[in-house]
Formats: C-alpha cells, structure tokens, sequence
C-alpha cells in the first residue's frame, strides 16, 4: 500500500439536483470543521430544481485554503452520471463509490488505478431508516473509507435533523454508522486518504462570502435591506431577514430590482444605512436607479454577486464580467466606488466599509463578489470577523444636535472644496430640502443655467478625487520579486495566491498583484504597482480581460499576458498553473 | 342686448381672428365666472347677459368654491386658447406657444370683461370685483 | 380651539414654470392646505416626485422634496417611510409616471399598503414630452404617437387599485380645489396607502378634457346619501362611470387595516435611522457576537 496521507484530500459528493447534494455537501463539511480541519467547499449546480448533475466539492487540510483544487481522491456517486463525468479528476489510488444495482463500466477507472465499488447504501438506508437516507449512508461510507471518526457527522445529524424529531436522527445516526462500519471494514487499512481530527484545534466557523457581506453590513449598520431573489445573491437578504428583529433589519423582498434600487434610495435618503444585493441581470435593472443616487448624491450599496452571461447566461455559475459596466452603468457622469472583495473575511470587512464610503462620499457603492465567493464555504478563525474593528462613519451626516446649530439656512449641495456638502436628514427644522434628479443649485432646486451646472459637476466629480485618496493601493502577494506576477482582482486571488505558491515551491517564480479597490483607481498607484512586475499575467473569469483593459486605460500599461476562462467554472491553481505553461511552473522561463 | 351684439363688442375690444376665437372667449369667461360667483352676483350677472349667455352661468353646485383662484380661473379662458403649433422635430411632440397662453388669455379675459362692464352699473361692477378671487378681480376692474 | 398653520409656511421662492392656468396649481394649493389643516410643518413632511410637469410639484413648495427618477417614486416613497414611520410621506406624480411606467409600483403599493399618500396628476396626456397619449387616454385619442387615435382602452386606475387591495380610494377634480385639500388630508389621516386620483386638466395639449369638459359630468359621491364608502361591491360599480358620468370623493375606505409597516415585526423597537442614530452613539460590537454561533 502507497504511503498514507493525512488531511490532504478533496471529496466529490454528486448526484442530481433534487438528490439533497447540497445540503448533503454542507453537512459534511461542517463535521470536518468540527473535526478541526480547514475545509474549503464548493457547490456545483444547475439552474434547476430537479434533474441534472450536482455534486459539492470538499477540500479537507491542515492549512487553509481559498480555493478548491484538483485532483480528488474520493467520489461517492448518488448517479452513474457521476461516475462518468468525474473520472478524469481521481487521482491514482483513489476511490468511487456508489450505491448498489449501478451500471458502471468499471474497467477505464482501473486502467488508472482508481477504486471502484459498490456499497449496499439504499439497503443499508432502508434497514436502518428509508431510502431517502442513502445520502447519510453515503457520507458514513465516505467517514468510514477515510476513517474519520463518526462522532463528528453524528453531532450535526443531530443539529440538522431535529427540526424533524428524535426518530428521524437516530434513524439517520444508525444508517450512517452501518455504512460506516461496512466501508470501513472494506477499505480500512488499504485505502490511503485518511481523515483525522485535529486535537486541540481552535473552533472555527464554516462560512459562505454572502453570510459574511451580510454580517458586516449588519455590524456596519445597515438596518434596510431590499432586495429581488436572484442567484448567487439571494442568500444576503435571506441571512439578513432570518436576523432575530431585536436587531431591527427591515427587509424587503421587492416587485423588482428597479423597485429595490428605489427603495435603497428612499431609505437612504430618509438616514438608514441600507443596501440591495443581486446578480448582473438586476444590477441591469438598477442601474437608472444608480445614476438618481450620484445626481442626488444619496448613498447607496449595491452587491453585484456575478455570475455568468449575458442575458441569463449561467445562471448557478461564476464569471466576472461585470466589471467594466459596474464603473461605466447609468447614463452620465458621477461618481461611484466600485470593491471587489478577494476572500470571505475581506467579505466581511467590504460589508460595513462599503457604507462608510457611502455616505462619506454621498454615492453609489458597488461590491462585486461572484458565484464562487458568494456560496463557497470556508473555515474561518472565530476572530476573523472581529466586530471591534467594524468603524461607522458617517462623513459629513449632521448630527441633529448639529442641525439644532444651523443659523444661516441650509444648503443641501454646498459648494466645498472637496466636493462633499453636509448632508441633512429630513426631519429637521432647519435641514428642510429638496433634491432632483434634474441638475440643481446648491439649495436643490432645479435650474439648467450654464454656470450652475459647470459648478455642480465640478463639485460631484471632486468626490471621486477625494475617494481616490482613500482607494486602496493594489497589494502584492509572494516574493517581492518575481519572474510573474499574476495580476487579479476579486475571487480568483484564491487560486491565483496558491498557484503563485505552487510555482515557487517547485522552484518557479511568481507572486500575485491583487486589485482590490477598482474605482476610482489611482493611476499612479496602480503605475507603481505595475511598474515593479517583470511579466504581468492577467488571470480574470471573463473573455475580454476587464482589469487589463481598465489597467491600461488608466495606465497606459499593457499586460504581458492574459488568462481567462469563461465557461462557468472557477480557476482551479492547477489551471492557472498549467496556463502558464511549463517555463514559468518550473523556473525556466525567459 | 343681443348675444350676436355683445360678440361683436368683444371682438371689437381686441383683435380676435375668428367669430368663433371670439365665442370661445366669452363662454370660457362665463363659465369661469360661473365657478366663482357667489348665488346673488351670479344672478344678478345674468340678468344682464344676454338670453344665450346665460347658460353659461350656470353652476352645479351650490356654494363656489373657496380655494377657486385666479390660476384656475385662468386656467378655463387658457383652455379656450390653442396653445400648440406643429411638431416639434428637434425634441419631439409639438411645438407651444404656452408661454403666451397666460397674457394672451388675460387679454382675452379683459375684451370679454369690458364688454361685461357695460352691462353693468358702476356699483354692480363693485359689488361683482368684490366677490372675485384675488387678482382676477384687478383683471376686471382695469379692464 | 385648534390652531391651524398659515398655508403660506408652505410657499417656496422658486420660479414655478407651469403652463398659466395648469390645474397643478389647484394641486399646489390644496396640497398646502390639507397640510396647514392638519398643523404638518414642513419639516415633517417628505413629498417624493416623478418626472413630469407635475413632479416638480415638490421644487415649488417649502418641505422636504425628493424628485427622483420617471416611475420610480413608489418604492422611493415606501422605503423613506419605512426607514423614518414618523415622516409624512407623500407622493406626487403624473398619469404616465404612476400608471405607465411605474404601473407595476402602483399595484403592489396598493396590496402592499404602506402608509403613504399617493396624489396623482391625471391629466390624461404627457405633458413634459409635449402631447403623447397615456395610460389614461381615452380610446381613439389623437396624439403625436396616436395619429390615428389610441388604440388601447384607457386605464381605470380606480377599478385596478380596488382590484388590487388599496384601503383609500379617491377622486378628485382640479377644478375643485376645497374637496381636494379635504380628500388629501383624509387620505392622509387613512393608516394605509392612500389614493388620491386627481382629474387635472392639461390646458395646453389636452384639448379634449378641458375644465368645462370635466365640469359637465363630474358629481360628488357624498351627494349620494346611500353610497357608503366601505361597500367594495358598490365602489366597483362606481369605479366603471366615466362616460357619461364621473364620480367624485371617496370612492373606498377600508377601515381598521394595518398598513404595511405596522406589520414590520423589526420596526417594533425603533426605526432604520434611529436605530443607526443609536449605533453611532453605541456601537455594542458584543451585540453580534452571538450570530457566529449558527457557523459553528
């Protein structure tokens, strides 16, 4: 038997959808995250409620990991389909399973060294509780092949199926520890992937990109959220609506995105801190909604979770392609910030920060996650969301007591040096005013005189200046120097810092540039970053390379390269790595 | 007096185009009038208009109504007016002449007021002032 | 003895660039009364607007204003009361605005019922754009995009908002401005979405249903001794005159329904915005904390 590996494994779970994969997956991730390993997991779905192939995919270590990686080392199969279109990712020794009566042509599988079995999960489901428990055989065979302890899976059988009653768990308890029992004893000492919890391990959260956007909002005091289901978004409105009401978040579940957009405004305008969440399509929808919250320089936070397109696209899958129309959406010119959180915890950091940009500079906030940030799970460290650090502030909002001070009137649209007037919420004696959409003076009333309108467009587009001085500068990930330098923005930087890594460890050289703040981009900073790469790599999940083009709008730069991929799926490091070519991985190149 | 004469004093007060320009004026004022006057101005108006006129004045309900001021009453005599030209096809829809419709109207309101006073005693021109909304009231007392 | 506000409070300086003689100007008006009726200082009052000559309403008027965005005032409007309940909000649009474009605003505001009341200038045409038909156009109207007269049916907007849940359903006619005023400050003291449908002559491109044109057919409901309001099957009924006969004043009122924000179960210990108020204050990050446990 091959030398055994410990804590360094990736499981596929796959079925059709309306087969539980889902719930299935994330189960079974969090027991490894109770277990103390690092689990990063990642779902693969359709844009259906029943039919076609699913499967989650878990990556267990002792280090953590910001993406998921190939190839994977054990396949339960709740479909023959499963088998077929997840061979190519086993590794040699690794294992499928399935349950019985399965036509599976095992010989291909066995040419590569991978091990095929049938287990008897739906007699073992149907014995110990009923069929539809083949899933919790499945994972207790998975537990059992990999040795990894029950009692891990049994505390979140328990946590997850009381809702159902005591019954429904310990027939789940009893089906999991038969399939345990069986594939244990079948594949115990021979297999080599195994499973282990950490002693001692600190607790640590299993947490999504959306939950922890939505929690920071939360600690940054949006308390308004309205928003349209749309996927990959939903599930921020869904985790803020299911917030207990102690804590005050009004939710609204709209007609429609432009209603949402709307009704951002209008509670923002009043003095809340509110927010809407959706997916290209509805950030189509809102985008008139948008140029109404520059003109009338209201705040405003807009999450744009990506996914692909155009049109409806790919509805269940990742892309970032919506960068440049996030910087160029709505008619005109105003100013607005776009961020693009790279990892789960900046999702929490970007989830209050993007209010205190909002109303310190009195515009729209964009933050672009995608499909893959969005709904991947990962552990977290307790302290990675530390909610001391969660500042609010709230520029130039009069206080009322400051309002109270107000002797000489007031001007909504002040003219200042920096663009930003002292904003007034309505209520108040002295703040009485109205804002329009039209072009205004600084009182807000309507006017299209040629002066007025030069000053006030100066005054708006001071903002973005002033924004731009608070702009984070792009950051550098790996050695100072480096041959490559893969240059990204958002979600890829997982796959991008673990292939950097990859390469250096097998004697290349690489690190990553990461675009975090994308608008307004300070060009010289971004210059200056650039100017210190020998090879730049554009690694973006679009086809026409956005940051590149808007790094060489801004710069003049051209990238050296770019890698893209577009087909709905998320860079793997090993794709990036194999992008690149056999030079760079291995240290040869020019 | 006759209701043909009592047009053509009204046309003659100001340069009408049409007969018909000319009616629509008066019975725009008319009926504004009708809006605004109390029951016993508004009876002692007609019985000084002539027979045809007088089915202008009429009134549906009882008591006018308070808050009736000189933008609605002008608003009646403007819609008499044609405020629109032909089609606008810079910015589209059709070009207007709105920006003269409120002196053109008030004119208007004047030939036909003048014509009015005529009929009228100097007190019953008071009296009637009176029970006019602000500045429509200016409007007939200098016309 | 109630004391009652000067309506004057309510002026604005600005240049007002309404055609003379536009029934919003009896809009204008009324609207200031019905607020200096109800001792509303401008201060507690947010007017959110269209696009449309009538939505510049709020430009012309000392209270807060939000003129947004063409359709769009609806959601506006509810979000601003739901962040702030204690805000008058009102909302004042066009035929175009609230029946055309923000068609699908109006249906949901009416069975969604927030408390708010929604005054629209119906004035049967597009105004701003200079002479287009609207939802409301009479069939065979003859427009600049109806040459050959509208081909649809008009839009009801009475019988659609009875049909789709609103609480308060009125009329009202430009030309009677004292109803009016009345109407809106009921339709304000209604807990609940409030419809205030105005007939609202355009002078200068409708030249069909002109001041005289409405005065020949409108009546008042309450002149009706037996109409009672709260009778939905008879405010159907009525809702279908139009023809020959036009009804005007409280078409509808449900009583006792809760608006929609009474039923927000996070509004019952503060609203959005003082509840922000608060966190600046005190910020409590410890408040959180026991939301990671769901993670775990």
């Amino acid at each position: 038997m091959a030398n055994v590996v410990t804590n360094d494994m990736s499981i596929v779970i796959g079925g059709d959808a309306g087969q539980g994969v889902e719930s299935s997956g994330a189960g079974f991730c969090l027991s490894f995250a109770r277990a103390g390993l690092h689990v990063f997991g990642m779902q693969d779905y359709r844009s259906r409620i029943r039919g076609g192939h699913n499967f989650y995919q878990i990556r267990l270590s002792t280090e953590p990991r910001l993406s998921h990686s190939n190839p994977v080392h054990l396949v339960l199969a709740l479909t023959p389909e499963t088998v077929q279109l997840h061979m190519d990712q086993l590794v040699e020794g690794g294992a499928v399973i399935f349950p019985e009566k399965f036509e599976v042509d095992p010989e291909p599988l066995k040419e590569r060294g991978v091990r095929v079995d049938s287990l008897p999960l739906m007699r073992i489901a149907e014995e110990h509780g009923s069929k539809v428990m083949t899933n919790t055989a499945a994972l207790g065979a998975a537990a059992g092949i990999t040795e990894f302890p029950l009692e891990f899976m049994e505390s979140v059988i328990r946590d997850n199926f009381a809702p159902k009653g005591q019954e429904i768990v310990d027939a789940n308890i009893k089906v999991a520890q038969a399939a345990y029992d069986l594939a244990q004893q079948r594949y115990g000492s021979d297999f080599p992937y195994k499973l282990s919890p950490i002693k001692d391990a600190p607790k640590r959260m299993l947490i999504n990109g959306n939950e922890a956007l939505a929690m920071g909002a939360l600690a940054g005091g949006c308390r308004f959220v309205a928003a349209y289901p749309m996927s990959p978004a939903t599930s921020i409105i869904e985790w803020l609506a299911a917030v207990p009401h102690e804590y005050g978040v009004v939710t609204k579940h709209a007609e429609d995105e432009i209603a949402a957009a709307c009704m951002v405004i209008g509670a923002s305008f009043t003095g809340a801190r509110a927010m809407t969440a959706t997916s290209g399509g509805g950030f189509c929808l809102m985008v008139e909604a948008m140029g109404l919250a520059g003109m009338t320089e209201v705040p405003m936070v807009i999450v744009n979770s990506q996914r692909g397109g155009p049109s409806t696209g790919l509805p269940t899958r990742t892309e970032q392609s919506d960068l440049l129309f996030a910087i160029n959406a709505s008619q005109g010119e105003f100013p607005r910030i776009v961020t693009a959180p790279g990892t789960i915890e900046e999702c929490f950091e970007a989830g209050w920060r993007a209010f205190n940009l909002a109303e310190k500079y009195q515009c729209p906030v964009v933050v672009m996650v995608d499909t893959f940030i969005s709904s991947t799970l990962r552990t977290l460290e307790m302290d990675a969301i530390d909610f001391s650090t969660v500042e609010i502030d709230r520029g130039s909002t009069l206080t009322y007591e400051e309002l109270d001070r107000l002797t000489d009137g007031y001007n909504r649209f002040q003219l200042t040096e920096s663009g930003i007037s002292p904003r007034a919420i309505p209520g108040h004696p002295s703040g009485v005013f109205a804002a329009s959409s039209d072009e205004h003076d600084e009182t807000g009333h309507i006017t299209e005189e040629i002066e007025n309108r030069r000053r006030m467009m100066r005054k708006r587009m001071r903002k973005l200046q002033e924004a731009e001085k608070e702009a984070r500068p792009p950051d550098f990930y790996g050695p100072e120097e480096a041959e490559t330098t893969l240059v990204c923005w958002g979600s890829t930087f997982g796959a991008c810092k673990e292939a950097a890594d990859d390469i250096n460890a097998a004697g290349g050289s690489a690190n990553v540039l990461r675009f975090l703040d994308l608008w307004p981009l300070s060009e010289e900073a971004a210059a200056t970053a650039l100017g210190r790469c020998r090879r730049t790599v554009a690694v973006e999940q679009n086809y026409t390379s956005q940051l590149a083009k808007l790094l060489r709008m801004t710069t003049g730069i051209r990238m050296d390269q770019t890698m893209n991929k577009y087909d709905g799926r998320p860079f793997a490091p090993e794709e990036i790595v194999a992008g690149l070519g056999k030079e760079v991985a291995s240290g040869h190149a020019a | 007096m006759e209701y043909a004469q009592f047009l053509r004093e009204v046309r003659e007060d100001g340069c009408f185009v049409s007969s018909e320009e000319t009616e629509a004026a008066v019975v725009s004022v008319l009926m504004a009038l009708a809006q605004v006057l109390p029951g016993p101005q508004l009876r002692a108006l007609s019985s000084r208009v002539p027979p045809e006129a007088m089915v202008y004045l009429r009134r549906t309900s009882s008591e006018p109504d308070p808050l009736f001021d000189s933008h609605l009453f002008l608003g009646w005599v403007v819609s008499s007016l044609d405020a629109t030209g032909m089609r606008d096809k810079t910015t589209g829809g059709l070009d207007l002449t709105a920006a003269y419709s409120g002196d053109e109207a008030i004119r208007r309101m004047g030939c036909v007021f003048s014509a009015l006073k005529r009929q009228l005693e100097p007190a019953q021109q008071r009296e009637l002032a009176a029970a006019l909304p602000e500045v429509v009231d200016g409007w007939f007392l200098n016309a | 003895m109630v004391t009652r506000l000067d309506p004057k409070l309510f002026d604005a300086t600005t240049e007002n660039t309404w055609c003379a003689g536009c029934g919003d100007f009896a809009i204008l008006k009324a609207l200031k009364l019905a607020l200096a009726d109800q001792n509303i200082e401008p201060h507690q009052v947010l007017a959110v607007s269209g696009i449309g000559c009538g939505s510049k309403l709020p430009d012309y008027m000392n209270i807060n204003g939000y003129m947004t965005i063409h359709g769009r005032p609806l959601p506006v409007a509810t979000a601003a009361k739901l962040a702030n309940p204690d805000l008058h909000v009102i909302v004042v649009n066009g035929d175009g605005d609230s029946y055309g474009i923000g068609g699908n605003h109006f249906v949901q505001s009416c069975r969604r019922n927030p408390n708010i009341t929604h005054i629209v200038e119906n004035n049967q045409i597009y105004g701003l754009t200079k002479g287009q038909y609207s939802p409301t156009s009479d069939k065979g109207f003859v427009t600049t995009t109806s040459p050959d007269g509208s081909i649809e049916l008009a839009l009801n907007p009475l019988a659609v908002a009875l049909a789709a849940g609103a609480t308060f359903i009125a009329r009202a006619f430009a030309g009677q401005p004292k109803p009016m005023a009345q109407m809106i400050a009921e339709g304000m003291q209604h807990r609940g979405y409030a419809l205030i449908d105005v007939l609202q002559p355009c002078v200068t491109f409708n030249r069909v249903n002109t001041y005289d044109w409405y005065r020949k057919r409108v009546y008042d409901l309450q002149e009706e001794e037996s109409y009672d309001p709260s009778d939905r099957e008879a405010a159907w009924q009525k809702a279908q005159e139009w023809e020959e006969r036009i009804p005007l004043g409280i078409l509808y009122r449900a009583e006792g329904m809760p608006a929609y924000e009474d039923q927000v179960k996070a509004l019952e210990g503060g609203s959005p915005v003082s509840r922000l108020t608060e966190l600046v204050r005190n910020p409590r990050p410890e408040q959180y904390e026991p939301l990671k446990e769901e993670f775990l």
